[in-house]
């Protein structure tokens, strides 16, 4: 049975090494997220196959990066066979960001860095990031920026030539159509620059073009859960008119090679 | 269970102003992109008549859908005060000729940009609301106070939301508490396990498929109802059978 037969029947797809790259976990002030917890994305991923998936708190993208790290770490040390993480920074506070980026990273489960500079009123090549690029570079992490636009397009192209050895992945692909266009051009053009599939308005034919332009050694699988519920972005992937090992890819495969050596 | 037969409520063909990479706008295309993800039956609108005229795109619509028995009319319409359209009583004579059994309106300042309001679109809605006709409206083409005086107005107009979106619970469900002619498209509504949220709150009949197609993808809209956490039977409603009832009560 092919992928998109079994999406059909609604059957998870277990036998496939799926790890979402975009995740979050706890409460939003801008509606209602009524699962959040660990345990209830634990019932999502087993209900499509999800086998990890990597978290940024919501608590971390918005006012409190301490109180939301906090969060994932609780998640990490508890389930750790099902959870990795972000550690999430905010260039506001450039005086701890050193501290706990060294904090987070220490845990055995941390695997990256996430950014989200348009919550944080900030340009993605803020000056107070560079202790988290250069941090990524220097230990080849990668480091999940939320992208909206072209000019955090461009943003991302500066950086990844300044920073060779970290592994940039663009949150939402670019966000708007144009700016896709433009992040898949950079992500021809650059050997770090990843995008993931994250989207809320879920374009019919998005993924087939992604693969089109830029092979499918670059893009990688996210849900945003629960901040958006995984299923339409997992059934785009899973019944998507590409071969299926290009969606074992962008599944797993290429997540995977991304934090190899991250878990101990 | 089998295969969900879906029935779309929110598809579309015909050339746009905007095509996205990858994306389609002939029918034919639109019918092998059903078949590949198990959509049997659709509501479909003409783009010509969202982004050019309801009267030129409606005409259209019927001669290209004339081959496709599953491929529903959803004609699109708008208020009759400037002539551009038919009085309301003139199109449900219309609508009853053609067989057309659903509506949908384009108000949006972006669209057809006219007021939804009683004074101006009374009675177009009065004339719906007489005859059963469901009234398709997307979410991005009114607010919610808007909403609230239509379904107020018209308590027995069934009126269904397209392109809703994830962040909404907060307004819709004291809606839903208030009016039971409100019913949603599955679509955008990415609320994380939100389906089975209002299932359980307010019942798998205030939910109805639609994959917005072409714009949107097909595969992301029947992914959410086929890996539901909910019954068969609450599936089933959900895929096709909330929809036939609504059509089905239609009096022309």
């Amino acid at each position: 049975m092919t992928m998109a037969d079994r999406v059909r029947k609604g059957l998870p797809l277990d036998d496939i090494l799926i790890i979402d790259c975009h995740n979050h976990i706890g409460l939003w002030k801008a509606f209602n997220v009524p699962y959040s917890s660990a345990e209830d994305m634990l019932m999502g991923m087993d209900r499509l196959g999800i086998d990890k998936v990597c978290v940024a708190a919501h608590a971390s993208i918005g006012p409190n990066y301490r109180y939301g790290n906090d969060i994932v770490i609780d998640a990490v040390e508890r389930y750790p066979d099902r959870f990795l993480g972000y550690v999430t920074v905010n260039p506001n506070y450039p005086e701890d960001m050193e501290n706990e980026l060294k904090r987070c990273l220490a845990i055995n489960g941390f695997i990256g860095i996430k950014l989200h500079p348009e919550c944080h009123g900030s340009a993605v090549d803020n000056i107070n990031y560079n202790a988290a690029f250069e941090l990524a570079n220097e230990e080849k992490l990668p480091i999940l920026i939320h992208i909206w636009g072209g000019e955090d397009v461009k943003a991302v192209d500066r950086l990844s030539g300044m920073y060779p050895d970290a592994r940039f992945i663009m949150g939402h692909a670019g966000g708007d159509v144009k700016a896709m266009g433009h992040a898949l051009d950079v992500v021809n053009r650059r050997d770090n620059v990843y995008v993931d599939i994250v989207i809320s308005r879920i374009y019919e034919g998005n993924i087939e073009w992604f693969v089109r332009e830029a092979g499918s050694k670059r893009v990688l699988f996210g849900t945003d859960m629960p901040f958006l519920d995984p299923r339409p972005n997992f059934g785009r992937v899973a019944m998507a008119d590409i071969s299926d090992e290009e969606k074992k890819d962008i599944f797993g495969l290429n997540m995977k090679r991304l934090i190899e050596g991250r878990v101990r | 269970m089998g295969d969900l037969e879906f029935f779309d409520c929110n598809c579309s063909f015909g050339m746009r102003s905007i095509l996205y990479p990858e994306s389609f706008y002939k029918v034919e295309d639109l019918v092998k992109k059903m078949d590949r993800y198990g959509i049997k039956r659709a509501l479909v609108y003409h783009s010509m008549a969202r982004e050019y005229a309801p009267s030129v795109g409606n005409r259209m619509l019927m001669d290209e859908i004339k081959v496709y028995p599953f491929l529903i009319p959803l004609w699109t319409v708008m208020p009759h005060h400037t002539q551009e359209f038919p009085e309301p009583y003139r199109l449900i004579e219309q609508m009853k000729a053609y067989g057309v059994k659903a509506v949908t309106m384009f108000p949006g300042a972006m669209d057809h940009a006219y007021s939804m309001a009683e004074w101006n679109c009374g009675q177009l809605f009065e004339a719906l609301e007489e005859h059963g006709i469901p009234l398709i409206l997307g979410f991005d083409q009114t607010t919610w106070n808007e909403l609230y005086d239509l379904l107020s107005n018209h308590p027995k107009l069934n009126l269904i939301l397209t392109n809703v979106n994830y962040r909404m619970d907060r307004n819709i469900y004291v809606l839903f508490r208030m009016f039971e002619n409100l019913f949603i498209e599955t679509r955008g509504y990415q609320v994380y396990q939100g389906i089975e949220q209002i299932c359980n709150r307010f019942g798998a009949c205030r939910l109805i498929f639609g994959s917005g197609m072409p714009v949107y993808s097909g595969s992301a809209a029947v992914a959410m109802i086929n890996y539901a956490r909910i019954s068969d039977k609450e599936k089933e409603m959900i895929a096709y059978r909330n929809l036939e009832t609504l059509i089905g009560e239609v009096k022309l």
